[in-house]
């Protein structure tokens, strides 16, 4: 069974990364890949439903508009389950502190290292012989 | 002749007798003819031998008169004879011979005033000549007259002859020739007796002239040798009045003299001459008063000339006045005359000179003493003009002096504005100069206190205790007095003054009399001046009032230089404080610099990183993708001719390849990013208490071994001069140690680089030091690489500056120490360095 990832970002380029890296694991159907271009298309997006079940939110920090941590901080108050992890480029301990306070579960600093992401979604999403 | 026979015989007969009488009167008168002659020749070779004896003692008359009696008595045929000269009443004997010894026994001891016997009474009478047949045959003999009776009967004298000596019919004197039988004396022995009276008189008048003319030489002498000694002593008098005073006394024939000065008050005595030693000693402890009744008081009264005959015989000495009485019984004053010293009718003084005798002074000795008299005070006017003129030549030559002085000071105090010292030195030494003292010192005030500033001519040892001591205001000391009254001050002798307390100190100086100047500012004193002589003698007005200058000059000298000091104190904190704030400014624009350069850093850092991430990722991507098409269209390739096999697999082969390199060159620009985004870092690191000497020789290891894994041949001597007391100081370890590395590294590139470059002799070194400061410690890193050129030192610290090739440094290293160092820990970080000999690093922490 497959489940969702929602890639919050307002660089059009990061859902091709996103889309390449995780080609093999798409094709295979483990996990369905979800963009947004911005916080507000992502709280759209999550209100109208996600499916399959959607494990992570992976959201950028730095966006025009509303920004990652207020966008965490809404999904948070509507979705409480909703695992989000923050991706940024400015690791400070501000933003680390307060994506922390916002109960965001990781918190990654670019460039991402996706071999460590595929780790930390799989350990999300429970087992692969779960999944079915 | 004609006669008859008769008559003939008679008349011869008659004629005979009076041929034989005429013949006896021929004799008779040959021989008296022969006589005439005989005695004229006797009178003329008398007269003659007379005259030589004139002409041989010319002036003295005693051997004149000599001569003359034994002549006269010879030729007159006189048993004795005598000769007397009038002197006044009197008629004293100047000459006798042949006296018999009874008689002239009785005269000695029976002086009879001849003058008033009855034969010169006579003459004085009118008579030219007394001729007494016999003295015995006489009323004065029979009436006994004694000395009448004494000629008779002890002289034996019978006839006697007295002949007069006249001058303008005046009687002058005698010659009286006595005979011890009654013989009367011929005509012509009285006319011989008349001419050697003649003959007398005009020796006597030779003589007269002889000494009027010696007389008057010797007081011209006297005047000329007194106008000398005037010339020779101009404006000292003494030696004048004594000269004259000398004079007076022996040319007026007085036994001794006294010259008095008046003042218009009292008179004092200018010179004595000849005092006995009673009456000196008298005069010493009774120093005479001058009353009315003196010499000196009647000429005060306005007499022109005191004569007194006899100084027994007047009122003031039987009224017993003291000084009279003294002078009369202990000197034995007789006769004195007094003649007084007057100019325009004031009396100046008084000559006076004494006679141990009665005796009048003649006229001409008075109009001597008159004359010298009139010298004295012509001397004296010309000692007080001489005086004045002296004195005002004086004064001119103190204004003078003065002036200069004051100048000199004026001169020292623009010459040396800035220096206080040289100027109170120049006051000390010149009030010593001017003002006659033997030392001087100025002390300042200094909180309640006063203390030395500068002194001249002090005796080391007492300059010892002068520097040392420190003075309160009170009338112990002489500055303290000067302070205590904050006026001028004079201590006649600090040695007996009462209220001085530092007589020992006195006399380690050897001072005296004491001159004390305040300085005073607005009535204050700032200081003294004090002076001291080496003798007791009081400063003068003038003196005083120039040291008042100079102390006037001091407060001012020192003003100026309070003003300067406090122009120039001022002048150097607005100077110091400027240089401080040019410092901040600069830092403070270098530290902004570096900020917005670190800013901009981090923002080109974070604009490229994302970019570079997608280029970096992508590439990676891509080179998985071609691996993956390679094997999905391995099978398909396979068929294909071996030409395009071999083209689609070099096409491939060039395309990883180049995806390989943008990935390597994307990690390196990533690298670069990464130092560039630890400017916006910000304090990281965590503070603690550190050996910062461990510190150093941590970096120095990993620097060494990371240069050695980059290049095995890579080999640099490292000296440390590490400071064995440095305590631990509060920082950044790891950050401090990335300072190290980099300054490390550099060092290591540098000399490294010269060694590269330099003869094979060149031994690469880096040498750290570390000095602990107390409020700061510092650590040198110093090589002796290449070095930095002056231009390119105030790019050091700029981001990516960088001396070495591309690729090899990021200009980030310093750039970023910087900021550790500044920013993170307030320190400062300065280059010092030689192209070709070294570059030397120096660090500042500073403990918080």
């Amino acid at each position: 069974m497959s489940v969702s990832i929602l890639v919050v970002d307002d660089e059009p380029d990061v859902a091709e990364l996103f889309r390449q890296h995780f080609r093999r694991e798409v094709r295979q159907g483990t996990y369905v890949m979800h963009f947004a271009s911005s916080g507000k298309e992502a709280l759209a997006r999550l209100s109208e439903g996600i499916r399959p079940q959607l494990i992570v939110i992976l959201s950028d920090i730095n966006m025009p508009g509303m920004d990652g941590l207020a966008l965490l901080r809404e999904i948070k108050q509507q979705w409480e389950d909703i695992s989000v992890m923050m991706v940024t480029a400015y690791g400070d301990d501000e933003r680390r502190r307060r994506a922390d306070e916002y109960g965001a579960t990781e918190f990654i600093t670019k460039p991402v290292d996706f071999a460590l992401l595929k780790q930390q979604l799989q350990s999300l999403a429970g087992p692969p012989a779960n999944l079915g | 002749m004609t006669a008859t026979p008769d008559s003939t015989l008679a008349p011869v007969r008659r004629s005979k007798a009076d041929l034989q009488r005429e013949l006896a009167e021929l004799h008779r008168r040959l021989d008296e003819r022969t006589r005439e002659r005989d005695e004229a020749l006797q009178r003329e070779t008398a007269t003659a031998e007379v005259l030589q004896v004139i002409n041989s003692s010319p002036g003295e008359l005693a051997p004149v008169f000599d001569g003359m009696l034994e002549k006269a008595m010879r030729l007159c045929g006189a048993a004795f004879g005598l000769m007397m000269v009038a002197d006044g009443e009197e008629a004293p004997t100047v000459a006798s011979r042949g006296v018999p010894t009874a008689f002239a026994e009785f005269r000695r001891t029976n002086p009879v005033s001849m003058a008033k016997g009855p034969i010169f009474s006579r003459l004085l009478a009118g008579d030219a000549i007394v001729h007494t047949l016999d003295l015995k045959d006489d009323d004065a003999y029979r009436r006994g007259d004694p000395l009448r009776c004494a000629t008779v009967d002890l002289g034996g004298g019978r006839t006697s002859l007295m002949v007069a000596l006249r001058r303008d019919r005046e009687v002058v004197g005698a010659i009286h020739l006595y005979r011890q039988e009654v013989r009367p004396f011929t005509d012509k022995q009285i006319a011989l007796l008349q001419n050697f009276a003649t003959q007398a008189v005009i020796a006597m008048e030779n003589a007269r002239l002889i000494t009027e003319t010696w007389e008057a030489l010797e007081q011209q002498t006297a005047t000329a040798e007194v106008l000398g000694v005037i010339n020779s002593s101009p404006g000292n008098l003494a030696p004048v009045f004594d000269a004259m005073l000398e004079k007076a006394t022996r040319l007026c024939g007085a036994s001794f003299g006294i010259l008095l000065n008046y003042d218009g008050q009292r008179f004092r005595h200018a010179a004595l001459r000849g005092i006995p030693t009673a009456y000196a000693k008298f005069m010493q402890e009774h120093p005479p008063i001058y009353g009315p009744d003196s010499a000196p008081g009647r000429l005060l009264a306005g007499e022109d000339l005191v004569h007194v005959l006899d100084m027994t015989d007047t009122d003031l000495y039987r009224s017993s006045e003291p000084n009279r009485q003294a002078i009369a019984e202990l000197a034995g004053a007789r006769t004195v005359v007094a003649v007084p010293l007057r100019k325009d009718d004031a009396l100046m003084g008084a000559i006076v000179v004494f006679r141990q005798e009665v005796r009048a002074f003649s006229e001409k000795q008075l109009s001597l003493l008159q004359n010298f008299a009139a010298q004295a005070v012509i001397a004296m006017e010309n000692a007080r003009l001489i005086t004045e003129t002296r004195e005002r030549a004086a004064d001119l030559q103190e204004a003078l002096e003065f002036q200069t002085a004051t100048s000199d000071v004026l001169k020292v105090m623009s010459g040396s504005v800035f220096d206080l010292q040289p100027i109170l030195q120049t006051v000390v030494t010149t009030a010593v100069q001017l003002c006659r003292a033997d030392q001087a010192v100025i002390y300042r005030h200094q909180e309640g206190e006063y203390r030395w500033a500068a002194g001249y001519s002090l005796t080391p040892e007492y300059e010892r205790i002068e520097r040392e001591v420190t003075i309160r205001p009170g009338s112990g000391t002489l500055i303290g007095r000067v302070a205590l009254e904050r006026g001028t001050v004079q201590i006649l002798d600090a040695w007996s003054d009462p209220l001085y307390e530092v007589k020992d100190d006195a006399r380690v100086g050897g001072i005296h009399t004491m001159l004390g100047v305040p300085l005073l500012r607005d009535g204050f004193p700032i200081g003294a001046i004090g002076l001291a002589r080496r003798r007791i003698e009081p400063y003068t007005e003038k003196q005083i009032d120039l040291v008042r200058t100079f102390a006037d000059q001091a407060v001012i000298a020192i003003e100026n230089a309070r003003l300067i000091t406090e122009t120039h104190a001022a002048r150097d904190e607005a100077e110091a404080a400027l240089r401080e704030l040019q410092t901040a400014q600069a830092s403070l624009v270098h530290a902004q610099k570096m900020a917005a350069l670190g800013q901009l850093t981090a923002g080109i850092a974070h604009e490229i990183k994302n970019p570079l991430n997608f280029v970096n990722n992508f590439a990676g991507l891509s080179v998985e993708l071609l691996d993956e098409l390679k094997e999905t269209a391995a099978p398909g390739i396979a068929t294909l001719d071996e030409d395009t096999r071999a083209e689609i697999n070099e096409t491939v082969e060039m395309l990883t390849n180049n995806l390989e390199k943008i990935s390597e060159h994307g990690k390196r620009a990533d690298g670069i990013v990464k130092s560039m985004l630890e400017h916006s870092r910000g304090v990281t690191g965590e503070r603690r208490e550190v050996d910062l000497n461990a510190l150093v020789e941590e970096a120095l290891n990993l620097a060494y071994h990371g240069a050695r894994a980059q290049d095995q041949s890579f080999n640099i001597t490292m000296e440390r001069d590490l400071d064995p007391h440095l305590t631990p100081i509060a920082l950044a370890p790891q950050e401090i140690t990335r300072v190290f590395l980099n300054l490390f590294g550099n060092g290591f590139y540098a000399a490294t680089k010269r060694a590269s470059e330099a003869a094979d002799g060149f031994r690469p070194v880096l040498l750290v030091t570390t000095r602990d400061l107390g409020e700061a410690v510092e650590v040198r890193v110093r090589d002796n690489g290449t070095g930095i050129p002056p231009e390119i030192r105030d790019k050091l610290f700029q981001p990516f500056f960088t001396t070495k090739p591309t690729g090899e440094g990021t200009g980030l290293g310093l750039s970023i120490s910087y900021d550790i160092l500044t920013q993170q820990h307030g320190g400062t970080i300065e280059v010092e360095s030689e192209p070709g000999a070294f570059t030397e690093f120096t660090i500042r922490l500073p403990r918080q």
